[in-house]
């Protein structure tokens, strides 16, 4: 849509982009269909409720991000939570408890017919002709002091110890620091498509849209070398800490990327990012013995705060496409001048398309009648 | 030319009117029978504003160029929609006449090429529909029935 004010036309434009890295709406639910059947059959498997399987991480947070590349894969987190005891099992038995109960289901011959992979921490059930795996993290309730319903213990990739999640509490508390935003959007949309209450997937606040950004810059910015790469629970904790609601998307991207790394604490046992729900997990443990990785996290972000910053700072729709395209991608920099670009000729196409004094094209002024670009094909220049 | 006795066709004076009433801040150059428009136009928020020139002799074709900033092309092609010499080409044959006023046609056309020139830089694509016509010939510049404007030295510089 072409709009009068620079700062909304920026935000179309960084909004059109960033809902490009959306998984599309039939791969979700083909997503959600898999993994309710894996659900309804470890149901079985396991009765009453003693092994759950449930979302986490970005499907659960609305900050799935689509892969960079043709050949990459969405890796979809759950949690297959039994009801055991830590007393009753070992890390060990737990993992293979678990993939007992998905190897079974993957003999079953399910749709999708997905085969069954040992991770270092989690099962994962890769669908072969599917652009998308699910990595299943066995865990048991943490029925320690003070833990919350959702609290769980996971094993650690040496099944050594014993750590604590609790990835439901974080969704809630993400979801938390965007409520009133995400109130007001569901009416808005609601009012705007007639209907009583909106689809999940039309609601995105300005910081799901900015972690989606920054996982897409990220994977960019550490191609070839996504080792180094910040976790995506360490941008998506630092996003929301920095996240203050109110301002236009590009106000947002901005200002929270200058905000995040204040939001990375130092003491002297290291570099800490802690879980807001679960104080204990420090997000940053993977640094540890990592001074690269530290560095290339600040280095990283001071990029994405100049990068965003940038998109403003020229004039020319070419100029904010290309930085657009040097950010994400040329995929959502081509989707968003697909988008405007037709938008703008079926405006003209149907009369609706005016123009102000300034030379301002949009729905206000008077309408610009119909007419047939001519001329030559652009030819290969002799130099 | 025909359309010079073509009843309906807009005096130079009416066109010049239409021109400032629309762009109050364009800079109009009056001969009897010719103008010159000289003009910034901002297609859209994000856009450059580029000066545009319109040159128009009764019984003519009106002729468009940006002047500013000078148009950049892709790596290695020409500007797409556009005559031999640069200048823009908003219509096909028959979808303008001398009865219709440059303000609300050819103006409005010229504002739209530079939004769909700004969508071309990046991949190439044009966005604004139109047609290509058969590729020319080489010695034969208008073989292909590209209709060039005619040019008119008298309101050039």
């Amino acid at each position: 849509m072409l709009l009068a004010e620079r700062t909304e036309q920026l935000d179309e434009l960084l909004g059109i982009s960033i809902a490009g890295f959306d998984i599309p709406d039939s791969l979700y639910a083909r997503v959600i269909s898999r993994y309710e059947h894996t659900a309804s059959a470890l149901a079985d498997y396991w009765p009453d409720g003693a092994g759950l399987i449930y979302p986490q991480g970005s499907i659960r947070l609305g900050t799935v991000t689509a892969p960079i590349d043709r050949e990459g894969e969405y890796d979809l987190d759950f949690v297959c939570r039994r009801e055991l005891l830590r007393e009753q099992i070992t890390k060990r038995e737990l993992k293979l408890d678990v993939g007992d109960g998905l190897r079974g289901y993957v003999l079953l011959g399910p749709d999708g017919q997905p085969l069954l992979k040992e991770g270092g921490r989690c099962w994962t059930l890769d669908y072969p002709k599917e652009p998308f795996h699910m990595d299943v993290l066995p865990a048991i309730p943490d029925d320690g002091l003070g833990a919350s319903k959702t609290a769980i213990l996971i094993t650690d990739r040496d099944e050594a110890l014993w750590l604590n999640s609790d990835p439901i509490a974080f969704a809630d508390w993400f979801h938390a620091r965007m409520r009133e935003e995400l109130i007001q959007l569901s009416e808005a949309v609601a009012k705007r498509m007639e209907i009583e209450r909106a689809p999940a997937s039309e609601l995105k606040t300005a910081l799901q849209r900015a972690v989606q950004a920054l996982k897409r810059h990220r994977d960019i910015h550490f191609r070839g070398s996504t080792k180094d790469a910040p976790a995506s629970v360490i941008i998506t904790t630092l996003a929301a800490r920095a996240y203050r609601p109110g301002g236009s998307l590009h106000e947002v991207l901005v200002d929270i990327t200058a905000r995040m790394p204040g939001f990375v604490e130092r003491d002297e046992a290291g570099w800490r990012i802690a879980n807001p729900v679960a104080s204990e997990e420090n997000f940053a443990d993977r640094w540890e013995g990592h001074p690269k990785r530290v560095q290339q996290f600040f280095d990283w972000i001071e990029r994405a705060q100049s990068d965003f910053a940038g998109f403003g700072s020229e004039r020319g729709v070419d100029t904010v496409l290309v930085k657009l395209a040097e950010s994400f991608g040329e995929v959502p920099a081509r989707f968003a001048r697909e988008r405007l670009g037709g938008e703008v000729r079926q405006m003209r196409d149907r009369r609706l398309l005016g123009v102000a004094a300034t030379g301002a094209l949009g729905s206000a002024g008077r309408r610009v009648p119909q007419h047939t670009f001519h001329g030559d094909p652009p030819e290969p220049r002799r130099a | 030319m025909g359309i010079r006795r073509n009843p309906a066709a807009r005096s130079i004076a009416q066109q010049a009117f239409a021109l400032r009433d629309r762009y109050p801040d364009g800079c109009v150059r009056l001969r009897p029978d010719a103008l010159r428009w000289r003009c910034e136009l901002t297609p859209s928020a994000l856009s450059r504003t580029y000066t545009v020139e319109l040159g128009y002799r009764l019984g003519g074709h009106p002729q468009v160029r940006v002047m500013k900033p000078i148009l950049d092309g892709r790596l290695g092609e020409s500007l797409p929609h556009v005559f031999r010499d640069d200048s823009l080409c908003l219509y096909r044959e028959g979808e303008w006449s001398s009865s219709m006023l440059l303000a609300d046609t050819v103006v409005p056309w010229a504002a739209e090429w530079l939004f769909f020139y700004e969508l071309w830089i990046p991949g190439g694509e044009w966005y604004g529909g139109g047609e290509w016509p058969p590729p020319r010939t080489v010695g034969s510049p208008n073989a292909s029935g590209t209709e060039a404007p005619v040019l008119d030295p008298s309101v050039q510089d």
